[in-house]
């Protein structure tokens, strides 16, 4: 598996939240091989089904999920700019001038509007632009907007990648797509007929929105046990100690009176017995992930949340360490392994 | 419509408390539909079989429960102290009248010395006239409700203004849609919702217990229009708008095309909207469950959750077009 | 009521998170009175009593929470300290100065910043709890990681306070009082008269609640008829505190809400509560104000197709404190109600 190449792409299809099915032929084309079954549900998760073969087998439910930040258009203006709103919590310090691209009726590059510094005064520079103040120019008139870009359309960033140096990958979409290729991986690895389950991977959507739609996964698969990845911060300057992870120093942990207790012990220990580096990490009350929802819907599983660090969240270039990728795969091995290896032999 | 509309508005319903307008929908809709029931939240659920040779279960949910207060403790000079049922704006409420469910009146005062902006949950009292705490407590009970006096008035141009239109407009709508249908293609479950204002309760529940394949809910939105507002897409008199996104919810692609084909084809005007705060029953009628289809309908309206709500007449009509459309349309 | 099998519960030690050794008290207190016991997927203990004659006319479903508030150890320090995180709404007033407990049993004490260092500011306001500390005397790091570690909870030091008049002090009071009265309901059952299908659920994860609650999951998977929720309610109920901020008054009988913050109660169950304790001389009382309280009714009574709720509270001084006040006064007029609503 070529990891990097599988980031890019993968990483950079379009999912802006309520849009998870824009890109559908596509993610599926890259995730599908390594699953037995696809399904594409009412609330649009996306979900990835490998059997162990064996009747009435465990269900090992793995969420990362498949949406990401954005922005979408709620207004034209009679200059032909878009005004827009956000969806999820994109940072909106990086959006003026920000290159955009519209998903209209033709997908078209967009650039955010900023009033230069020169003509302002004093304290108005020492503010930022308010998103419902913000426009994108799109080059067209109001009457070609309406018709080309109407109020409803989404908009993302560019999906371009770097690679810094110690290997690095920056791009849109890392939260949470990147957290999809430890999971292939582990996939690709693990023979599922030393298993005892089946193994259901969730793409989820709409997380960026308040998680809406993972629980309606869950009321479906009833899953004996789940495991949530999703991207945390990644220590950088000003950032903080005990709550923000070590690049390049495994995959986080969460701690949490939310999370099943044992099932995370077990996770910690097993990293310890197969050398795993891994970051425990204490988020005590509540997790602002998916596993918020999935520990109490339907009935109720035990969950365990891990995390990829990651560098500048909801930006145009989340970054991660490929190191952190592979050692995530490598633990989720380790572990779907201890959990549900064959007792029998 | 106008006429309903009255007969809602004047029914009693804060949130929790809902018996008084469920009988009066209960009494209206029955002859148009196979069945109407209750369930135990108290979301009143009105069937109608379809037709159609492959007919999906759709549900209409509009809340009947309107803001209002419940009464938490009576003083020794029998002055009512309130507890807010939903998002009411206290300094609109202050010194207006408020009727209880038995009509008996009062009047809503803030304390001696406090300031408009400080108006808030105890902060406020409800003084009926009543001496002594004896004398209120033989009219009025911990736990009872009460709410701003109702009323319906008509204005320019086919609007209506009054309270509370949030959201018996959308009972009116259903009502209307049931009425009108030519025929029931689908299977429709016309609901309508307890306790949406204090945070849309009863669609959640009432949501499971359908398990709809299509969902529409219809409430009141807002009007871009008037003086010195934020901007905002959707105004009063362009047409009923159809959801795309609020606070708590992002529709499904397939119910806003559905919605807006239909307008089309019945050549009713329509908008787009898109609310970036507050929510409805939406959210709660996609995720019930395993998910459905899900959007909305929002009835334009000024000055929502005041006593002086303001609609327009023409874009309720459009919108009983689309759910009616909805009751008779073949879905995928 | 005994109060015996409360003292032992209140000397738990299980905060959200760690509910374990709260649980298997209460398993091995009720298991000799039940057809069945046994937990769910994320750690509620569930209860079941049938009806010994006749199939059961409803399914009833009887919720108390057994965790209470505490911390969760954030990280140590260098110098062998540990710092916390809070788990549930802990009052931080009452955590400077304080001893503690971690769940393996070792102590320690909460500290700040010294008072004569503080400036005129800092003196007036509640230390922010990343400024706290817990001392557990340990000399570096590494000794401290031989007692303890990330992760590791704890709670309030547990104590248990007889006063006068019948009042009792100790922390997690309000809670586990609620826990010990279905105890001592299910103890005292009459199976022969029952005409309903009884579930007690004693719940997980009430403390760190914001929008789910632990005991949803249960009401999910049992899919009740009706249920009972009995949980602390604040009491202010002393010089200083406006009438209709108090809450509810320690001693003035089980609290009966119309409604709080979260749930408006089945009117008609909440009415014929007040009634039949006005009929058989129960004191009850209103809670004077509904600002802030909620309780688990909030998930439950959405749950499923809707689970019609009802809420009886035990008025509690210093709530979510190391010291909680309870009246056994209203612990008595609680079963008493209790009994009457199983039926």
């Amino acid at each position: 598996m070529e990891i990097k190449k599988l980031l890019t792409e993968l990483c950079g299809l379009m999912s802006v939240v309520g849009f998870e099915y824009h890109d559908e032929e596509k993610l599926t084309a890259l995730v599908a091989p390594y699953f037995d079954e696809h399904e594409y549900d009412t609330v649009g998760n996306h979900i990835f089904i490998k059997r162990c073969g064996k009747e009435n087998a465990k269900r090992l439910f793995i969420d990362v999920h498949y949406d990401e930040v954005g922005l979408m258009v709620k207004g034209i203006t009679d200059g032909g700019h878009l005004r827009v709103c956000m969806l999820g919590g994109l940072d909106a310090r990086i959006l003026p001038a920000s290159e955009v691209i519209v998903y209209g009726k033709e997908t078209l590059h967009g650039i955010v509007l900023m009033k230069p510094t020169v003509l302002m005064d004093g304290k108005e520079k020492e503010k930022l632009t308010a998103v419902p103040e913000l426009l994108v120019d799109v080059g067209l008139t109001k009457a070609e907007a309406e018709e080309l870009t109407p109020i409803g359309t989404p908009i993302g960033f560019e999906p371009a990648y770097t690679e810094l140096r110690g290997g690095y990958i920056a791009g849109k979409g890392m939260d949470d797509k990147c957290c999809a290729i430890p999971v292939m991986a582990a996939v690709a690895v693990l023979d599922m007929k030393e298993l005892d389950c089946d193994i259901y991977f969730s793409m989820s959507a709409r997380e960026e929105v308040g998680h809406r739609a993972v629980s309606s996964a869950v009321f479906r698969i009833r899953p004996d046990a789940a495991i949530v990845l999703d991207v945390g911060f990644g220590l950088a300057p000003e950032g903080k100690k005990p709550d923000d992870a070590d690049m390049k120093g495994g995959p986080i942990v969460t701690l949490s009176a939310l999370l099943d207790k044992d099932f995370t012990d077990m996770v910690i220990e097993t990293a310890k017995k197969a050398e795993i580096p891994c970051q425990p990490i204490v988020d005590a009350a509540t997790t602002g992930t998916h596993a918020d929802e999935i520990v109490y819907a339907a009935g109720g599983t035990p969950t365990v949340l891990l995390g990829v660090p990651l560098w500048f969240m909801h930006t145009a270039n989340e970054t991660v360490a490929l190191d952190d990728l592979k050692y995530t795969a490598k633990l989720l091995v380790a572990v779907i392994r201890e959990k549900f290896g064959r007792k029998d032999g | 419509m106008f006429t309903e509309l009255k007969k809602f508005v004047m029914a009693d319903g804060v949130s929790g408390d809902e018996a008084g307008i469920s009988a009066v929908l209960a009494a209206e809709i029955a002859p148009y539909v196979d069945e109407v029931k209750t369930d135990a939240m108290g979301n009143l659920i009105a069937f109608k079989k379809g037709t159609g040779k492959n007919p999906k279960k759709v549900m209409f949910a509009a809340h009947m429960d309107e803001i209002g207060f419940m009464v938490t403790f009576i003083d020794d000079k029998g002055f009512i102290r309130l507890s807010k049922m939903g998002g009411i704006n206290y300094g609109a409420a202050a010194f207006s009248e408020v009727v209880f469910k038995s009509g008996l009146r009062g009047v809503i005062v803030p304390d001696a010395n406090t300031a408009p902006n400080d108006f808030g949950p105890n902060k406020v009292y409800v003084d009926i006239g009543a001496r002594t705490k004896k004398e209120a407590e033989k009219k009025v009970k911990i736990g009872d409700t009460c709410r701003l006096t109702p009323s319906l008035a008509k204005l320019m141009n086919g609007r209506v203004y009054g309270r509370p239109i949030d959201d018996r407009i959308g009972c009116v709508m259903l009502f209307e849609a049931a009425r009108t249908a030519k025929h029931f293609e689908n299977d429709v479950y016309f609901v309508f919702t307890v306790q949406e204002e204090v945070g849309v309760r009863g669609a959640k529940t009432a949501a499971f217990g359908i398990m709809p394949d299509y969902a529409v809910a219809v409430d009141i939105g807002g009007s871009g229009d008037v003086p010195n507002c934020a901007p905002f897409a959707v105004v009063l008199g362009n047409g009923i708008a159809i959801k795309i996104k609020d606070g708590m919810v992002i529709c499904h692609k397939t119910m806003v095309d559905t919605m807006k084909k239909i307008a089309e084809e019945t050549k009713t005007p329509y908008q787009l909207e898109i609310l970036e705060r507050g929510g409805t029953d939406t959210c709660m009628l996609q995720q019930t469950g395993a998910g459905c289809i899900a959007g909305a309908l929002s009835v334009p309206t000024r000055y929502g959750h005041s006593g002086v709500e303001i609609v327009d007449m023409g874009d309720v009509a459009g919108g009983v077009k689309i759910l009616a459309g909805l009751c008779e349309a073949e879905l995928a | 009521m005994n109060t015996e099998f409360l003292k032992s519960l209140a000397k738990v030690c299980a905060p959200s998170g760690a509910e374990k050794a709260a649980a298997s008290i209460i398993e091995k207190e009720i298991a000799p009175f039940c057809d069945e016991v046994k937990y769910d997927k994320i750690g509620n203990l569930i209860a079941k009593i049938s009806p010994k004659n006749g199939a059961p006319e409803k399914k009833m479903m009887l919720v108390s929470h057994m965790d209470e508030v505490g911390f969760m150890v954030k990280s140590i320090d260098n110098d062998g300290r540990v710092r916390i995180a809070l788990l549930g709404d802990v009052d931080t007033r009452t955590l400077s100065g304080r001893r503690v407990t971690f769940t393996n049993g070792v102590c320690g004490i909460v500290a700040a910043k010294p008072i004569h260092v503080l400036s005129e500011g800092e003196r007036s306001k509640p230390t922010a709890v990343k400024s706290l500390y817990i001392e557990l005397g340990t000399k570096d790091k590494a000794e401290t990681e031989e007692l303890i570690r990330v992760g590791d909870y704890g709670t309030f030091e547990p104590k248990f306070v007889e006063m006068k008049n019948g009042h009792l002090a100790g922390k997690a009071l309000g809670g586990r009082s609620c826990v010990a009265l279905l105890c001592e309901l299910i103890r005292t059952i009459d199976k022969e008269k029952l005409k309903d299908e009884l579930y007690f659920v004693f719940s997980v994860k009430r403390e760190i609640a914001k929008m789910q609650f632990g005991a949803e999951t249960a009401a999910f998977t049992l899919a009740p008829d009706f249920a009972v929720i009995l949980d602390a309610t604040a009491s202010a109920d002393f010089d200083g505190v406006k009438e209709y901020d108090r809450g509810a008054k320690c001693g003035g009988g089980v609290v009966l809400a119309p409604a709080d913050m979260k749930t408006i109660y089945d009117r008609r169950a909440f009415a014929e509560a007040v009634s039949f304790c006005e009929e058989n001389e129960i004191s009850f009382q209103y809670p004077a104000t509904a600002a802030g309280a909620e309780t688990e009714a909030s998930a439950i009574h959405k749950t499923g197709v809707g689970i019609p709720s009802l809420s009886l509270g035990v008025a509690t001084r210093n709530l979510r404190s190391g010291a909680e006040i309870i009246s056994q006064n209203d612990l008595d007029a609680t079963l008493a109600l209790l009994k009457h609503l199983v039926k």
